[in-house]
């Protein structure tokens, strides 16, 4: 975690921290950084003289593992910005997230408020575990799904940095166009169990990021016919995460299905980009599957 | 394939298709008859239904409309539209008849939480149905099955809370695909509730264990069941019961504590013929008919919609909240009471829902007397969630019910064969309080508070 960049936070508010997406971490560290250590002053390691270093022959670059994924995933960003489809479109044009339908008490017409507070009934004391594991960091659902962590497959879970990084700024784009107002602002009694995020409800930022994670993970993680090893189980903690979501009181349906196609849209667009598509490829060598000895 | 999650756009239905090699094998499979070879699932499609980007059909749910797969010209299938395709006529086979399509809206238990004082407890659940005078007579269940259509039972609970092992048949339980866990062994909740609370009467009785409630479709997480769950357990008993050769048991009652939480869940519009809440042509209708006339015995609890005490799945409605299959002619709707005689706050009051049809005429007012009778809740029974927590709902009075029910039919009932038959006597010798005379129907009792002996008494069973 980088308290640097765009994920920083404080304890009153303002910019804290809501690790939805590219600010993501584990309990490892994974996201940079790490423990602080300590030198005692009486007998300080700085004073044990290292005569035999050879400076000339000292680590010539700072290595691939070293890097903080959340702050290297940035300095992608700008390709993201830059890229041109073979349209002619840059992100911003090529991505499309149409306008919401409308908010109704009940019926088919739009987002049912009656369905939410139905589900909010009837499902989320059942859902309330994976409502607040989900909240933040869901990336560690995919984590946890796929077995693997930072130190076993480093270019995966940089990929999956990657992608958060993109989300967070495609989802923000489209929210900020569109500006709906949370279901709980609406119906007040859904009462979310989780601070509702200071953004709009349109796209769901949660799918569009499990979305493009699912999707990534996907093409990573593909056997070597090709075959999606893993995809169902993505899909459906992708869908999960987004169902929960609207279970909570914090999205209408609508801003889920959005957040699915923003999502999978958004990773159509990036494996167009060679820095992005070289980090996949670079990740799913890690998925080679050697002969156990 | 798996369903797709279910768009904002798109509603769940139920349709009826015409005859089609794949679903007369996949119905024949589930009944252990065939093996699913050809035609598949996508021969299928494209032969029946074409190129249907606004349709989803599930693979693997097929119910054939007449009794025997093989004789069925009509199958029932599950699936998702787009909400603004439902009034369009679909040929479900290209020049075929138009397919008919009902809603499949989502059904739960019918639990009440937070309300944690119990009223009395089994012992005196038994004491007001004078168990003892049913038991010397032989009225203990003996030879009869009742199925508890719910979330499941959990037997090593249930053995231990009633002090003895009941009776359970595996080979007639049923499980939805979806789910792992055997019969018998389900997650403790609800259900083991339900057959705990109807072996309170008939001990003797032989559960079967149908956990419909816990079926939650593959690829649709978005609730625990809709009615077709319902409908395939149900065709799940037509076919042991009606179509198989019948079981060794004197009779069956089948106990639903469940039902659709508010009308707003049905995605149909008022006046559609495929709506669930208040259309007795309604598919799951047929099923319901087709074991009524095996001579099944089906209770249904009314809702928890009281004015006093609604449940919050109610959306604060109260008036006509008793609806869809628990407000049917054909079955028994049970209201709660407390063992101190008095209706229970979130029991529904009658008059239930206006019930209409374009094929059958009924007397509107007797349609909406509804519930039939009251049974006992909110007493400390099954211990199913904390152990000073009581047995709550109409959930809990259903089963007691069906339990009374199913000391009744240990013995032959010749003057009451019929479960239309049964249900009038039960009715009629229900026990009247301060709400009104039993026998009389009120919206508060219905009939009044069921009375097994007195039943047992007027079919001349007992002296």
């Amino acid at each position: 975690m980088s308290g640097m960049g765009g994920g920083w936070f404080d304890a009153m508010g303002g910019g804290w921290f809501d690790a939805m997406g590219g600010g993501w971490v584990d309990s490892a560290g994974g996201g940079g950084g790490g423990h602080g250590f300590a030198m005692r002053a009486d007998r300080p390691m700085a004073a044990h003289r290292l005569d035999k270093i050879n400076i000339d022959n000292a680590f010539p670059a700072f290595h691939p593992r070293y890097w903080d994924g959340d702050l290297l995933a940035l300095s992608y960003l700008p390709k993201f910005f830059s890229f041109t489809d073979q349209a002619g479109k840059t992100w911003d044009q090529a991505l499309v997230v149409d306008k919401p339908p409308p908010v109704v008490r009940s019926g088919l017409d739009g987002d049912s408020i009656d369905e939410l507070l139905t589900m909010a009934v009837t499902e989320r004391p059942e859902a309330m575990g994976e409502i607040l594991n989900q909240h933040q960091n869901q990336q560690l659902c995919f984590l946890q799904l796929l077995m693997i962590n930072h130190n076993s497959h480093p270019a995966t879970y940089f990929a999956m940095k990657l992608v958060a990084r993109v989300g967070e700024v495609v989802m923000m784009h489209f929210k900020r166009i569109h500006k709906r107002a949370r279901p709980s602002q609406v119906c007040p009694t859904l009462y979310p169990p989780v601070a509702v995020p200071g953004h709009a409800s349109y796209p769901a930022g949660h799918m569009v990021i499990a979305t493009l994670t699912a999707a990534c993970l996907k093409e990573i993680t593909k056997g070597p016919d090709d075959a999606p090893t893993f995809a169902e189980a993505l899909d459906l903690l992708a869908e999960t995460i987004g169902l929960n979501r609207v279970i909570a009181g914090l999205h209408y349906r609508s801003d889920i299905s959005a957040g699915a196609k923003l999502g999978k849209d958004t990773f159509e667009f990036l494996k167009q980009i060679k820095d992005y598509n070289e980090a996949i490829a670079a990740a799913k060598q890690e998925w080679a599957r050697p002969q156990m000895p | 394939m798996l369903i797709p999650p279910l768009p904002p756009d798109h509603v769940r239905v139920l349709i009826e298709c015409n005859r089609h090699d794949y679903l007369v094998n996949l119905a024949l499979e589930r009944l252990g008859e065939a093996s699913r070879s050809s035609p598949t699932f996508e021969e299928y499609l494209q032969s029946s239904f074409g190129k249907l980007d606004w349709m989803h059909l599930d693979e693997r749910f097929a119910i054939p409309l007449e009794l025997h797969p093989k004789d069925s010209k009509r199958f029932l299938v599950r699936g998702s539209m787009e909400a603004n395709k439902i009034r369009a006529v679909i040929s479900d086979e290209r020049g075929g008849e138009p397919a008919r399509i009902f809603s499949d809206p989502m059904v739960g238990a019918y639990r009440m939480e937070g309300l944690n004082r119990p009223i009395g407890d089994t012992a005196r659940v038994r004491q007001r149905l004078r168990t003892e005078a049913l038991w010397r007579e032989g009225f203990d269940g003996s030879g009869v099955a009742i199925a508890i259509v719910d979330s499941g039972i959990y037997l090593p609970r249930l053995t231990e809370q009633l002090g003895f092992e009941p009776s359970f048949d595996r080979d007639l339980s049923w499980k939805p695909d979806s789910v792992v866990t055997q019969p018998g062994e389900h997650r403790l909740g609800h259900g083991t509730m339900c057959a705990y609370d109807a072996l309170i009467v008939a001990p003797k009785a032989t559960l079967i264990d149908i956990p419909m409630l816990i079926s939650r479709t593959t690829g649709d997480h978005r609730v625990n069941a809709t009615l077709s769950a319902a409908a395939e357990a149900y065709q799940h008993l037509i076919q042991k019961w009606v179509v198989g050769p019948r079981p060794n048991y004197k009779r069956l009652v089948v106990s639903n504590s469940w039902g659709i939480f508010n009308p707003s869940l049905d995605d149909f519009a008022p006046g559609h013929t495929g709506r669930y809440i208040d259309n007795l042509d309604h598919a799951f209708r047929t099923q319901i008919k087709r074991l009524c006339e095996a001579n099944v015995d089906i209770v249904f609890c009314g809702s928890n919609c009281g004015p006093e005490c609604t449940s919050a799945a109610c959306l604060s409605q109260t008036d006509g909240m008793i609806m869809g299959a628990n407000a049917y002619p054909e079955v028994l709707t049970v209201g709660g009471c407390d063992t101190d005689n008095d209706v229970i706050g979130y029991s529904s009051r009658g008059p239930a829902r206006t019930m209409f049809s374009r094929h059958e005429v009924h007397q509107e007012d007797e349609l909406k007397k509804k519930p039939d009778i009251s049974a006992y809740t909110h007493f400390l029974g099954s211990k199913t969630r904390r152990n000073y927590l009581p047995d709550t709902g109409v959930s809990a009075a259903c089963p007691v019910a069906a339990g009374c029910i199913a000391a009744l039919r240990t013995k032959a009932l010749p003057e009451a064969t019929r479960p239309d038959a049964l249900f009038s006597i039960i009715k009629q010798t229900a026990r009247g309080n301060k709400s009104g005379p039993g026998g009389t129907w009120n919206g508060d009792f219905g009939h009044g508070i069921i009375d097994p002996v007195e039943a047992a008494r007027r079919l001349g069973l007992i002296q």
